[in-house]
């Protein structure tokens, strides 16, 4: 009995304590990390220009100085950068300061030489015959005689559609905003011009532009110099010899005072050929609108009829000329802002 | 009475002796494995390549593969345990991500697995991704630890 004890005892000392125990095991190692910034290329694209750039290795939240360009192209001056070809992307200045183009590694941004059209091209009224066309350029419209005299002449391209091309100087394209030509067969600079808007060209990536249309070519700015306020009736008058008068019951109220007594006013010369001032004081006599030439007319004071007018650089007197006048200088130099075609 | 006394004593030195061999035991696999007095067959190994991970802030994901050889007769909890680890490291296993805590640990209760008499063949694949924009840690050590506890039973 009691050696069969000892060996229950012995055998339950090597089973309890085992049968309490946890089984546990582990193993171990190392992982080393390298973090790194994100890197990424800048590559420059000349888009038809010529020369080459190099690529730019750029780390990712650290600031760069893009690279000065060096493409060139013959008609056109570099105006940035863009990040599409066709200009429609996020625009980068040369040498601009940069920073973070991409947060993806190894990635590559091309970034497309943007170019303006040096030319601009345009088409002259169909009435105009000269061959020889002037083109000035300036910043305000209402101050077009600050205009560089004299214009420098624009190049005929197209004989037939009267297409001219005129080259602007890479430091004009921002500094005026806007181009007057002229014909040079007119002795005056106001004789015939057009405006356009400069900024066009800066729209565009070297496409040849269409045709300008001259849709309000037919105006015409007449200034009044009269110490009254009086109404104007315009009509048109079809011929010399006949009488029929059209639109003749449709006054027409000026409204804009340009000097001390002064007043403008702009006259559609396609609808109107004809007109005449009346107040509570004066009823001048018909008045012809001149087709193209500028022309001053003088109305006397005392009969309000026309005493005499300047044209072509001579005076012609009516027989009741007076030294005692108001004057009506009429000039061809509605400004036309041309609508660029899309 | 002293033929009591002698056997309480045999049972003391041989208890004692039994208790040094299991306590080492759980530190070492195979003692555990080829000593005749165990209950349960274990046989864990894992796979823990030393391994360089180069992570690019923001953009990649490197991944860490751990392979395990699993042959027990009781089932166990599968642990795994990171240390040192920075703040911009984010370490994700199964679609659940890990931020280190305040101590730079991860610890992550992969799973339980249940006692197997045929070899199991695991593998599990941890995920490095930095979480910052800007940071630069070159050769930082990250230690992990697999662990195999047996379930409480």
């Amino acid at each position: 009995m009691k050696k069969v004890l000892i060996i229950l005892l012995i055998v339950l000392s090597m089973i309890i304590p085992v049968s309490y125990s946890k089984y546990h095991t582990s193993f171990k190692s190392t992982i080393t990390i390298n973090n790194r910034k994100p890197n990424y290329i800048v590559k420059f694209n000349s888009n038809s220009g010529i020369g080459s750039m190099p690529d730019m290795n750029l780390i990712y939240d650290t600031s760069y100085n893009l690279n000065l360009n060096t493409f060139t192209k013959e008609g056109y001056t570099f105006d940035g950068w863009n990040t599409e070809q066709n200009g429609t992307g996020k625009n980068y200045q040369d040498g601009e300061s940069i920073i973070n183009l991409t947060s993806v590694d190894n990635d590559t941004i091309e970034l497309f030489a943007k170019w303006k059209n040096n030319y601009i091209y345009f088409q002259i009224p169909p009435d105009w015959n000269s061959t020889n066309v002037n083109v000035y350029l300036y910043n305000d419209q209402e101050k077009i005689y600050n205009a560089p005299w004299p214009g420098k002449p624009a190049t005929l391209i197209d004989y037939q559609k009267k297409i001219y091309a005129y080259n602007i100087e890479p430091e004009n394209i921002n500094k005026y905003k806007n181009i007057i030509f002229t014909d040079t067969n007119n002795s005056e600079i106001s004789a015939k011009k057009q405006t356009i808007d400069l900024s066009f060209s800066t729209n565009n990536l070297g496409k040849v532009f269409a045709p300008l249309v001259f849709s309000q070519f037919n105006k015409k700015r007449i200034y009044i110099f009269i110490d009254q306020n009086p109404s104007i009736y315009l009509w048109k008058r079809i011929n010399n010899s006949d009488s029929t008068d059209l639109n003749w019951n449709n006054p027409i109220y000026i409204n804009k005072k340009i000097s001390g007594y002064g007043y403008e006013y702009i006259i559609d010369t396609q609808k109107y050929n004809m007109f005449k001032l009346i107040s509570n004081k004066i009823i001048t006599n018909d008045i012809r609108i001149p087709n193209q030439q500028d022309l001053t007319y003088k109305i006397n004071k005392n009969t309000h009829q026309l005493s005499r007018y300047f044209y072509d650089g001579i005076w012609y007197d009516y027989n009741n000329w007076i030294n005692t006048e108001y004057n009506i200088w009429m000039k061809n130099d509605y400004l036309s802002f041309i609508q660029i075609p899309s | 009475m002293k033929k009591y006394i002698h056997f309480l004593l045999i049972y003391f030195v041989i208890f004692s002796f039994n208790i040094i061999v299991n306590t080492y035991s759980k530190y070492n696999n195979n003692l555990l494995i080829n000593k005749s007095i165990a209950i349960a067959k274990w046989n864990i190994e894992a796979s823990l390549p030393n391994e360089t991970l180069d992570l690019v802030s923001g953009s990649n994901i490197e991944d860490y593969i751990i392979n395990i050889s699993y042959k027990s007769e009781v089932a166990s909890n599968y642990i795994i345990k990171l240390t040192n680890v920075p703040d911009e490291i984010e370490v994700s296993l199964n679609n659940n991500s890990y931020i280190s805590s305040n101590n730079n640990q991860i610890i992550i209760d992969v799973r339980t697995i249940n006692s197997s008499k045929e070899i199991l063949n695991i593998q599990d694949t941890l995920h490095f991704k930095s979480t910052l924009a800007t940071p630069n840690l070159l050769n930082h050590p990250i230690q992990i630890e697999v662990i195999f506890n047996q379930v409480n039973l």
